[in-house]
């Protein structure tokens, strides 16, 4: 269609020149027939502009503080998505789309299950408990039947559970295991399906990864094999474009002292799903400031019997100001990132601030046993509302931003030591609504920092 | 009721997560509670007794058993599937 009227374009131009200069109407001539042939033929690099455009400009909303990420990602995005192009030949619609990951924290009660869909795959690290059934009722009401890839953490019955009926009842084309032998039949009958229904088998290595679409899989982890099955937890960082997510397993704070020697900088997430449950065996200060995430999952039940999240686990969260979803509280959290940044789009309305188990009975039973099937009574857990945290605390002394200093700013949800001295070089402050001037503070985090109570303007 | 279970794991604070797959029960007992040379991925005779888990000792020959039964499946599906997986190297 373009060709049509370039023509008569050409024309114009000729007549306008005169043909005065031969050699310039020529090249003006040779240009044009270029340029609509161009047009012509090449449909696909057409496409490709426009996907380019797209992404552009997304990245140009990216935030500021995923920058060097974003730099170093950018070669990997740009190849990934000419691939996209040539692989999905899509429609205007597909491209609004093509970027989109969504990355599901199912609320398995004790255990983990996470479900990446990408646009070219899914992705499950670890599946759940082995006496539940909420993975695979999760993915059958997504109308999930097929997995790409299907990682085992390591084979505890509460990361492989519902491994057996997955493979059972989807189609699995690939499998990764950390290589330790577990003795349960769960595990056998997970074995014993990977052999009958041929599935690839593969124990990945640190450096190992793969590419579904533009979201990338990279095994950052067990760096060293020790054949304890949680200290050799497959460790996957899922790269899409700008955006990281950090999924450890069950590893503990020796394998994320290897991980900061190995990987350093590289390391820092958006999303760190904390290792073991919140368990103090995992998630030093020192990984912690190292993945320097915006939110951590805590993938737990309830007052469960190992009183996850530990105390100074939490403890070290509220100081870095990290948004903290529970599944036992969010029940599934769900986020959806284009690329250039990664949100919340669904979890149970519940604050961000972590709750700590009541355990105290739990821990001196002793001998006790504890039948995770019938869990003891659930203790509510104390969610203050606003009205009564702003009558006790409205004569109290507030902490003035405009003229706190930072270590009392730091006594605020949400603000650590480098979000405190933002603030401080952000001065004045009208309203606390202007907090979400800090990098990292948006709406949610503004939710929990005025529930609280104890910034104010004065 | 008798029968076998095994340990799953050992966990934090001194638990061990031991499973009665033959009844889809888990229990979370402290290792203490445990013969003292047992480990992970070891069988044991228990009994259920409402509803409770009575230790009766290590069972070696179905640990020896079911070890020997992974090792070898863990070896086929090791050969198996060489080379043909869809990772980047």
């Amino acid at each position: 269609m373009l060709k049509r009227w370039l023509w008569p374009l050409v024309m114009v131009l000729l007549l306008l020149s005169g043909c005065g200069t031969t050699m310039d109407s020529t090249d003006g001539d040779k240009d044009n027939n270029d340029k609509t042939e161009e047009v012509v033929t090449d449909v696909d690099e057409n496409d490709k502009d426009v996907d380019e455009t797209t992404s552009d400009k997304t990245d140009e909303s990216a935030p500021a503080e995923s920058g060097d990420d974003e730099e170093a990602t950018l070669p990997v995005d740009e190849g990934n998505a000419e691939k996209e192009n040539t692989e999905t030949d899509g429609t205007n619609a597909s491209i609004q789309t093509t970027g989109d990951m969504l990355v599901h924290f199912i609320d398995v009660g004790q255990g983990d299950s996470i479900l990446i869909e990408t646009t070219s795959g899914n992705v499950l690290v670890d599946a759940g408990n082995w006496n539940g059934r909420a993975v695979i009722d999760y993915l059958n009401d997504r109308g999930i039947s097929h997995i790409d890839l299907m990682i085992a953490t390591h084979p505890d019955a509460d990361h492989i559970g519902q491994m057996p009926l997955i493979l059972e009842a989807l189609t699995v084309d690939e499998v990764w295991m950390n290589g330790v032998e577990s003795t349960s039949k769960t595990f056998e009958n997970t074995i014993n399906l990977i052999l009958e229904k041929d599935i690839v088998y593969y124990e990945p290595e640190v450096g190992d990864g793969i590419d579904f679409g533009d979201v990338a899989i990279d095994v950052l982890g067990p760096i060293t094999r020790t054949n304890d099955a949680n200290k050799d937890s497959i460790v996957t960082q899922v790269t899409h474009g700008a955006v990281e997510v950090m999924l450890t397993g069950d590893a503990g704070v020796k394998e994320e002292a290897s991980l900061i020697n190995r990987f350093g900088d590289r390391l820092v997430s958006d999303i760190l799903k904390l290792g073991h449950h919140g368990s103090n065996t995992s998630t030093s200060q020192a990984f912690l400031d190292a993945v320097n995430p915006e939110a951590v999952i805590i993938s737990a039940s309830e007052n469960n019997s190992y009183g996850h999240p530990h105390k100074e686990v939490v403890e070290r969260l509220v100081t870095a100001g990290v948004d903290v979803y529970q599944t036992s509280q969010h029940g599934d959290i769900v986020f959806r990132s284009d690329g250039a940044r990664i949100e919340l789009i669904n979890a149970n309305d519940y604050p961000t601030t972590p709750v700590v188990p009541s355990n105290e009975s739990r821990t001196t039973t002793n001998d006790q046993q504890d039948e995770t099937t019938t869990p003891p009574a659930a203790s509510p857990v104390p969610d203050v509302s606003e009205e009564e945290t702003s009558a006790l605390k409205e004569n109290s002394a507030c902490v003035d931003i405009n003229t706190a200093s930072k270590e009392q700013l730091m006594t605020i949800i949400h603000i650590g030591e480098e979000r405190a001295d933002q603030l401080m070089q952000l001065r004045p402050f009208d309203s606390i609504d202007q907090l979400t001037r800090i990098k990292g503070i948006a709406a949610g985090r503004l939710k929990d920092i005025k529930a609280e109570n104890i910034a104010c303007v004065r | 009721m008798k029968t076998v279970a095994v340990i799953d794991r050992f966990s934090d604070q001194d638990t061990a997560v031991i499973l009665v797959e033959s009844i889809q029960k888990e229990f979370v007992v402290k290792q203490t509670a445990l013969p003292p040379e047992a480990k992970p991925h070891d069988y044991l005779d228990v009994e259920i007794i409402d509803q409770t888990l009575k230790i009766i000792g290590i069972n070696h020959e179905e640990t020896t058993a079911q070890k020997t039964n992974i090792k070898d499946k863990m070896a086929k599906l090791r050969a198996k599937n060489k080379g043909v997986s869809r990772r980047r190297r």
